[in-house]
């Protein structure tokens, strides 16, 4: 094949030349998620030239995708994203490699699968993805770019570019209840927007071209075609290390039963609201909802082991992060919640 | 009058997506103070940007008249 009459039209602009094609070519690039944001940046990524690209994702094809993202057909319903991906991908542009990985990206993953790139996408719809992708990049050294989007708004940034600020930097403390666009609802569009603005930045890194929003949050919306400009700086106070990553993304959560709970020394932990029956009582038991919680440390002890439960085993699990976060040791989820625990005492 | 912007799920709770205030030689905890209680908005649920340019809240900003102010919330959906 040509190359030059392929690429021809963009290698044809003075900012890219056959340098900036060749800057292209050697470029390795990771997507994560091949949802809204994944379906519109890869296209473009592959079409481009970039000659390697990375997709990481462990959903299937669902008909509710069907409206915005675009490399799936309802032919293709129940199969793996990233398997479908790599097909369309590969036949936009045979030239292009691929790496699918049918998984999520984890705590236990991030870091090893994020290190084998120069630049990552976050093509997530988490918050929770979002700061695993974060912490990961700063661990590894590697700038993301970051879309997002609540309804017809679009937030993209360049984030860990060339020692630049984080997300943390820019959200130290989100909301860990923003809600998806399966929640929100969302036009393909919108996310169609946001994921081309993201392969744009990608476009100008790979060159160096430009300016990156490295420092800046683009704020679009798409219903009044109105843009802004947000300006952030590093937060010095944020430090993230192998250890702060373990203790946020690599969690386990150890689980004991009632029985045994009992025979050891410690106190039970009730994070439900006040009047939810069953009532629980027990000699040694604490009753904090877990919204609470992180008001209510000085009441926990931390010399001793702590037995959380709730209803139904996830308000605990809720409490057993914040205080495993927050160095409390000897912690344990009870096997049985309150509508059991009621028959066992 | 200051200009206040809200974006996102913080301008659902306002439905608002800007107003105007009065102020005159205000801090930025006393203008957020009274937004946060109009609209039951909860501490860290957003970030306060002065003029584009976010700012740290702990340095408590005062306020010219002029002054545009947004509040800025993480988006989840991709």
């Amino acid at each position: 094949m040509d190359l030059n009459a392929r690429y021809s039209r963009q290698i044809n602009l003075p900012q890219v030349g056959i340098s900036g094609q060749e800057k292209l070519a050697a470029a390795r690039v990771l997507v994560i998620g091949v949802g809204g944001l994944g379906c519109a940046v890869l296209p473009y990524l592959a079409a481009s030239g970039i000659g390697y690209i990375g997709i990481i994702d462990g959903d299937v094809v669902s008909e509710s995708n069907l409206h915005r993202q675009l490399l799936y057909t309802a032919e293709e319903l129940g199969q793996p994203k990233v398997s479908v991906a790599e097909k369309k991908l590969k036949a936009l542009n045979p030239s292009v490699q691929i790496s699918a990985e049918n998984a999520y990206l984890t705590g236990e993953n991030a870091v090893k699968t994020i290190e084998n790139y120069d630049l990552i996408i976050d093509g997530t719809d988490a918050i929770a993805a979002r700061y695993l992708i974060n912490d990961a990049c700063v661990l590894s050294g590697k700038p993301f770019v970051h879309a997002s989007l609540y309804r017809f708004q679009v937030q993209v940034s360049v984030f860990n570019y060339q020692n630049g600020p984080t997300y943390r930097c820019l959200f130290p403390n989100p909301s860990k209840n923003a809600p998806s666009c399966a929640e929100a609802g969302v036009l393909g569009t919108s996310v169609a927007l946001a994921g081309m603005l993201q392969a744009n930045e990608v476009m100008k890194m790979i060159l160096g071209i430009g300016e990156v929003l490295s420092g800046q949050l683009l704020l679009k919306d798409g219903l009044t075609n109105t843009q802004e400009i947000f300006r952030f700086s590093t937060n010095k106070d944020i430090h993230i290390t192998t250890e702060s990553f373990k203790k946020e993304h690599q969690q386990v959560i150890r689980k004991i039963d009632f029985a045994s709970a009992k025979a050891k020394k410690g106190i039970f932990l009730d994070v439900r609201q006040k009047q939810e029956k069953p009532t629980i009582n027990l000699p040694n038991l604490l009753q904090i909802p877990v919204q609470q919680l992180r008001d209510e440390f000085a009441q926990l002890p931390r010399d001793t082991s702590i037995f959380i439960f709730c209803q139904s085993g996830k308000r605990s699990e809720a409490g057993y992060k914040l205080l495993a976060e927050n160095d409390f040791k000897n912690l344990y989820c009870l096997l049985e919640n309150a509508p059991e625990l009621e028959h066992l005492i | 009058m200051l200009t206040i912007h809200y974006f996102g799920e913080i301008a659902e709770k306002t439905g608002l997506t800007s107003e105007k205030l009065h102020s005159q030689g205000q801090h930025i905890s006393t203008v957020l103070a009274e937004l946060q209680k109009k609209y039951a908005l909860e501490n860290g649920e957003f970030q306060v940007a002065v003029n584009h340019e976010l700012i740290d809240l702990s340095q408590d900003l005062e306020l010219t008249e002029t002054d545009e102010i947004a509040l800025l919330s993480a988006f989840a959906g991709g």
